[in-house]
C-alpha cells in the first residue's frame, strides 16, 4: 500500500459528485470551513481552481497555502489527491 | 511604427550603406568599418522615429546607453506602450524592473510570466496573487538568466557606439558568463544535495517515492555511480516530473529485472553457494579432529565424503552432527541459558519421579554409597 491516507483512497476511487470539501484528503474541519467561507463550499469547486492552475501543483499548494492557511503536508495531500483524482476520471 | 531598424548591426554593410544614402546621409569617403555604418544609422535613422526630445539625449550620449533608458523612464513612468524610446532592449529591460507587479494589468501579467517562460492559465480573480508572486520569483531568479538573453543584443548595440567596442564587449562576455555560471551553480548545488538519495533508493528499494525524491532521481544517477547500467537511467533526466510514480515504477522494474537475472545467471553458476547481498559466504570451517586435544571419532571418518564439498557441508552435517557437543562457534542461544535449562529440567523430572515412586528402597542408594540390600516385600 502508498503512503496515501485513507481519505486519499476513498476520494480518489470515485467521481466526487456534491462531496463536501472536507472530503478532500488534507482538508480537515478547520479548512474545510476557512475555504467554504472563501466561497469553495464543494470538493468541485476546489477541483475548478486546481483546473484553471493548469494542474500545476506547485501553484495549487501555494494558492491553498494562501487562502486558507494549509501547511505543507496538507496542501501536498491534497494537490495530489486532486492530481490523482484528474488523472483517473478526467 | 518605427521605420527604421534599432538594431542596425543586423544589416550588411551594403544594406546599411544603401539605407543612409537613401535617406541622404552623407557616407565618410572610402571604405569604413560596419561600426561606423551603423553608427551613422542609428544616429541619423533610427532617431527620426523617436521625437525630437527623446531624439537629442541619444545624440548627446553615444556612448553611455545607461543615462538614456533611466532619462526615458523617469519621463515615461511605468507605460507599458513605450513608443518613445527606439531602444527597444531597454524599454524591455526596464518593464522587466516593474518592481510594482501589482499594477500590472491582467494581460501584462501574463505577458510578463510568458517571458519567463512560463504559460499561466486564466489571470482570474482567484488566481491573480498567485502569478504576481510567481513573477516576483521569476523576477529574483530572472535577471540573472534574462539578462543573458537580453544583453547578447545589447551588446551588439552598444559596441557599435562605442569607438573601441572591447570595453563592453569584455564587460558582456562576464556578465554572460556570470549568469550562466551563476545557473549552473544553482543547477549542480541541488544535484550535489540530492546525490545521497541515490544510495538510500538503493538500499530500500521503495517502490513508492514521493514526488521530490523521484524528482530528484533524474538528476541523481548522472553523478552516482551505481553497478547497474548507466544506459537506463540516461533517460530519466529527459523525462518530465509530471510522472514521477511511473518513472520510479519503472526504474524499480528494471532494477529487480536486472537483480533478477543476474541472481539467475549465478545461480546456474554456483548452485550450491549461498545466495548472500555480496555474493560472500563464510562457510564454518569444520574442526580438525584429533588437532587441539579433541578426540578422534569413527564417526569423523565416516562423514568425511560427504565434507569434500565445504559449501555442502554446511546443510548436511548439521543433523548428524553430535548433538553433545555444543556449537561453539555460533551460539543463538548462550551457553549458560542452556546449562541452566537442562538442571532445571533434571530437577524437575527427579521431583516428579520422587513424588511417583513409592519403591521403599532409593534407587540412588547405590550411588549415595549406601550399601543397601534390596528389601523384598514379603
Amino acid at each position: 500500500m502508498s503512503s496515501t491516507s485513507q481519505k486519499h483512497r476513498d476520494f480518489v476511487a470515485e467521481p466526487m459528485g456534491e462531496k463536501p470539501v472536507g472530503s478532500l484528503a488534507g482538508i480537515g474541519d478547520v479548512l474545510g470551513k476557512k475555504l467554504a467561507d472563501k466561497g469553495f463550499d464543494k470538493a468541485y469547486v476546489v477541483l475548478g481552481q486546481f483546473l484553471v492552475l493548469k494542474k500545476d501543483e506547485e501553484l495549487f499548494r501555494e494558492w491553498l497555502k494562501d487562502t486558507c492557511g494549509a501547511n505543507a503536508k496538507q496542501s501536498r495531500d491534497c494537490s495530489g489527491c486532486l492530481r490523482e483524482w484528474c488523472d483517473a476520471f478526467l | 511604427m518605427p521605420e527604421f531598424l534599432a538594431d542596425p548591426s543586423v544589416l550588411t554593410k551594403e544594406k546599411l550603406k544603401s539605407e543612409l544614402i537613401a535617406n541622404n546621409v552623407s557616407l565618410p569617403g572610402g571604405e569604413q568599418r560596419k561600426d561606423v555604418y551603423v553608427q551613422l544609422y542609428l544616429q541619423h535613422l533610427t532617431a527620426r522615429n523617436a521625437p525630437a526630445a527623446l531624439a537629442q539625449p541619444d545624440f548627446s550620449s553615444d556612448e553611455e546607453r545607461e543615462p538614456t533608458p533611466l532619462g526615458a523612464r523617469s519621463r515615461g513612468g511605468a507605460a507599458p506602450g513605450r513608443k518613445a524610446t527606439k531602444k527597444t532592449d531597454k524599454p524591455r529591460l526596464e518593464e522587466k524592473d516593474d518592481l510594482d507587479v501589482t499594477e500590472l494589468s491582467n494581460e501584462d501579467l501574463q505577458e510578463q510570466l510568458v517571458k519567463y517562460g512560463v504559460t499561466p492559465g486564466p489571470i482570474l480573480a482567484t488566481t491573480r496573487k498567485i502569478y504576481e508572486k510567481k513573477l516576483q520569483k521569476m523576477k529574483e531568479q530572472g535577471p540573472e538568466l534574462g539578462s543573458s538573453t537580453l544583453l547578447p543584443t545589447v551588446s551588439s548595440s552598444a559596441e557599435n557606439t562605442k569607438q573601441n567596442g572591447n570595453n563592453d564587449s569584455d564587460q558582456y562576455s562576464d556578465n554572460e558568463e556570470d549568469p550562466k555560471v551563476e545557473f549552473r551553480l544553482e543547477k549542480r548545488e541541488p544535484l550535489k544535495a540530492k546525490t545521497k538519495t541515490p544510495v538510500t533508493l538503493k538500499q530500500r528499494r521503495v517502490v513508492e517515492h514521493n514526488q521530490q525524491v523521484v524528482n530528484r532521481v533524474p538528476g541523481n544517477f548522472k553523478h552516482a555511480a551505481p553497478t547497474l547500467s548507466i544506459s537506463e537511467f540516461s533517460d530519466l533526466p529527459r523525462r518530465t516530473p509530471k510522472k514521477p510514480l511511473m518513472t520510479a515504477e519503472v526504474v524499480e522494474k528494471t532494477l529487480a529485472e536486472e537483480r533478477r537475472v543476474e541472481r539467475d545467471i549465478l545461480k546456474e553458476m554456483f548452485p550450491y553457494e549461498v545466495s548472500t547481498p555480496t555474493g560472500i559466504s563464510a562457510s564454518c570451517r569444520r574442526p580438525i579432529k584429533g588437532a587441539a586435544g579433541r578426540p578422534i571419532e569413527l564417526s569423523d571418518f565416516r562423514m568425511e565424503e560427504s565434507f569434500s564439498s565445504k559449501y555442502v557441508s554446511k546443510y548436511v552435517p548439521l543433523a548428524d552432527d553430535k548433538p553433545e557437543k555444543p556449537v561453539t562457534k555460533k551460539r543463538s542461544i548462550p551457553m549458560w541459558i542452556k546449562i541452566l535449562l537442562f538442571v532445571v529440567v533434571s530437577v524437575f523430572l527427579f521431583v516428579v519421579y520422587q513424588s511417583m515412586e513409592t519403591n521403599q528402597g532409593n534407587p540412588f542408594s547405590k550411588y549415595l554409597g549406601v550399601p543397601e540390600a534390596k528389601i523384598q516385600a514379603d
